[in-house]
């Protein structure tokens, strides 16, 4: 890969970031920029410094994970983060995801999944794991806040299709593939779903497929 | 705690709602958790819920319940004393159900 994905890593654990600084900097594809012990200089390191992946604590002294990913929106940034975090309370995990987060990690996941996570919030923009989907769908099945903001025959047959493609964790590429259409048609068709169901992220879009029964979880 | 939401949502109410609202529902959601938890023994998941509160109490600005949290964390971490541990338990629900009114007598002004 000629240029690889740059990385920002911040934990309040020395130990914590220089491992994992090793173990990316040890992938072809990933390099970690730089680090920080807490989100409070974050803004002022990505004003001189771009980042591809934020990879970053929940819980940390100063400003921690959710003070940080709100400081981020504030300032206008669109960064992509992921949560590397010991806490798997779903609910927790459900929330920051509706916040903006793109993936979510507990601290023992596999260097494999890791990797492939900062692969797919790179590429797809999101990383969609067993703990996160599970604590969103935990969250709905608990929840009756969510409700439908319009009428399935809103979408039409093609975007149904395109979501419930969304939700099996294919990217534009491949539904483009599957469907015979091009990627662009892809990228309309998703932008178009966010619009409709007034979803903010993909996630957004996942919790609709589910809640309005036009996907099923196997 | 308003002062800290203030400055966490650069003063958008709505955001302000959102947290106020997201802190009273997660918390209330743990502390039935953490009372199952002591009560049986299960002391590292009492541990990982209340590592969950402190990032909670940190963004709303409550740093007394905060820093008991970090405490109460430590004592499990250490097996510290029943006696101890469990001053250090109870001091911590109260001040969470503490926060958890503050916020309530908050979110009039906040809507």
């Amino acid at each position: 890969m000629n240029n690889p994905i740059q990385i920002a890593l911040i934990d309040d654990h020395q130990m914590f970031r220089e491992g994992l600084k090793a173990l990316l900097n040890g992938f072809d594809d990933c390099q970690v920029v730089f680090e920080l012990s807490n989100g409070a200089k974050l803004t002022e390191e990505l004003a001189t410094r771009q980042v591809d992946i934020i990879c970053m604590d929940l819980d940390m002294p100063v400003m921690n994970g959710f003070q940080t990913l709100e400081k981020l929106s504030l300032s206008g940034i669109d960064a992509k983060v992921i949560f590397i975090s010991q806490n798997n309370e779903p609910s927790m995990i459900a929330r920051l995801m509706e916040l903006g987060a793109r993936g979510y990690l507990l601290k023992d996941s596999s260097a494999e999944m890791l990797h492939s996570a900062i692969q797919s919030v790179y590429q797809n923009g999101y990383f969609f794991n067993d703990l996160v989907s599970g604590s969103l769908l935990q969250k709905m099945a608990k929840s009756s806040a969510i409700n439908p903001t319009y009428k399935n025959d809103e979408l039409s047959s093609r975007e149904i299709e395109v979501l419930k493609m969304i939700c099996d964790e294919l990217t534009s590429a491949e539904i483009a593939d599957k469907m015979s259409l091009s990627i662009k048609t892809i990228e309309n068709h998703r932008s178009n779903l966010m619009s409709k169901t007034g979803a903010k992220n993909l996630a957004g879009l996942v919790v609709y497929a589910v809640k309005n029964r036009l996907y099923n979880v196997r | 705690m308003l002062d800290s939401l203030r400055e966490l949502t650069g003063g958008n109410a709505e955001r302000m709602q959102l947290y106020a609202n997201m802190f009273l529902e997660e918390i209330s959601s743990y502390l039935p958790k953490m009372k199952e938890a002591f009560t049986d023994g299960r002391m590292n998941d009492l541990k990982n819920i209340v590592h969950t509160c402190k990032s909670l109490l940190q963004t709303m600005g409550f740093d007394v319940a905060y820093k008991q949290a970090q405490k109460l964390e430590l004592m499990i971490i250490d097996k510290a004393y029943a006696d101890e541990l469990n001053d250090g338990y109870y001091l911590f629900i109260k001040q969470l159900n503490d926060c958890m009114q503050e916020v309530k007598d908050n979110l009039n002004e906040l809507g």
